[in-house]
């Protein structure tokens, strides 16, 4: 604390690989900390599984000569998956079009009819809404989420890691009444780690047209 | 003045029309009502909100016609929402209980009437 370390949060897209390493891994004596930056995401280029690549990264950049302990820790982010949908979001205003253009192209590619979208474009939005204003404090944090579809049902969930906090702002009264009728159904969960909520519709029902 | 982005102001027959189009969520309804709030005057029966155009709508954006509403017929005057039929913000207004029986049209020539004879031109200019 107090010595330039920060705090912060990065949404990462699906497919990312993350290397986490101590500086064992990258200094040498008479080279600046650059050099090894740059060194390694040179040796970062092949396409490896993070496996291969911890094995890999160690085998070309420690060598014999390393007189520092390393720890080295590789993870990918999953590769976007036809049949899931999975997003994280900042917590701003500006990310409800981010997820609902993403959620759409998602929907897109399924049978969904146009008021199944919208219906799961608005539900979805609502539930968004509520952990972007009310889930963090001013500093923000990151909402999650995440869509499933099989033979019975459509389902999204929206989670975030903050607090639940009642709804302040006159709109937000209107904000879970609209998304429980646009949704068949919804189940909110609130702990300390932070609320999801669940949002589910039922397919192969007669939905109400208007 | 400049407006927010997807909202266009003009009066038709003397009576102020606003036109939305495009999405409607917590990031724009707040400046967007003001907006249209500042385009009515005292002397206006009616505000007609034409929503043809707006794609999305969500619970902000209806707290904000609530509100326009409500901020209206404290004046004695009246908000009249255009939604086309088919239009996806019906069960959404229907839903959150928008009074559609009087409140709603189809076209915004349905809430301001034809134009009477030798009415075409807009005499509200110079």
């Amino acid at each position: 604390m107090g010595n330039g370390f920060r705090e912060f949060t990065e949404p990462l897209s699906p497919g990312t690989t993350v290397i986490l390493c101590t500086d064992g891994l990258i200094e040498r004596r008479h080279e600046s900390l650059d050099d090894g930056l740059r060194r390694l995401s040179e040796a970062s280029r092949a396409d490896l599984s993070p496996e291969r690549r911890c094995d890999q990264l160690i085998g070309e950049l420690v060598g014999e000569a390393s007189d520092d302990d390393v720890a080295l820790l590789v993870f990918e982010v999953a590769p976007e998956d036809e049949d899931a949908f999975r997003l994280n979001v900042r917590s701003e205003l500006g990310q409800l079009a981010v997820l609902r253009r993403r959620l759409e192209r998602w929907l897109g590619k399924r049978d969904a009819d146009r008021n199944l979208v919208y219906d799961v474009l608005a539900a979805s939005g609502e539930a968004a809404a509520n952990a972007i204003e009310h889930a963090y404090d001013p500093s923000g944090g990151v909402v999650h989420v995440s869509a499933e579809e099989n033979a019975d049902a459509m389902t999204v969930t929206v989670r975030d890691f903050g607090r639940w906090r009642a709804p302040r702002a006159p709109h937000r009264g209107r904000g879970i009444p609209l998304m429980q009728a646009l949704a068949g159904s919804v189940e909110i969960d609130g702990s300390e780690h932070g609320t999801s909520v669940h949002l589910r519709w039922d397919l192969g029902v007669d939905r109400d047209p208007s | 003045m400049t407006h927010p982005e997807g909202l266009r102001l003009d009066r038709v027959r003397e009576t102020p029309v606003a036109r939305l189009s495009g999405e409607i969520d917590l990031s724009n309804a707040a400046i967007i009502k003001r907006s249209i709030a500042e385009n009515v005057s005292n002397q206006d029966l009616s505000l007609v909100l034409d929503l043809s155009g707006v794609t999305y709508l969500d619970s902000a954006g209806i707290a904000m016609l609530f509100d326009l509403s409500r901020r209206l017929i404290q004046h004695q005057q009246e908000l009249i929402l255009v939604v086309p039929a088919g239009s996806l913000l019906h069960r959404s207004l229907r839903v959150s209980g928008w009074p559609t029986s009087t409140s709603l049209v189809e076209r915004v020539e349905d809430a301001i009437g034809p134009a009477a004879p030798g009415d075409g031109r807009d005499l509200s200019g110079p």
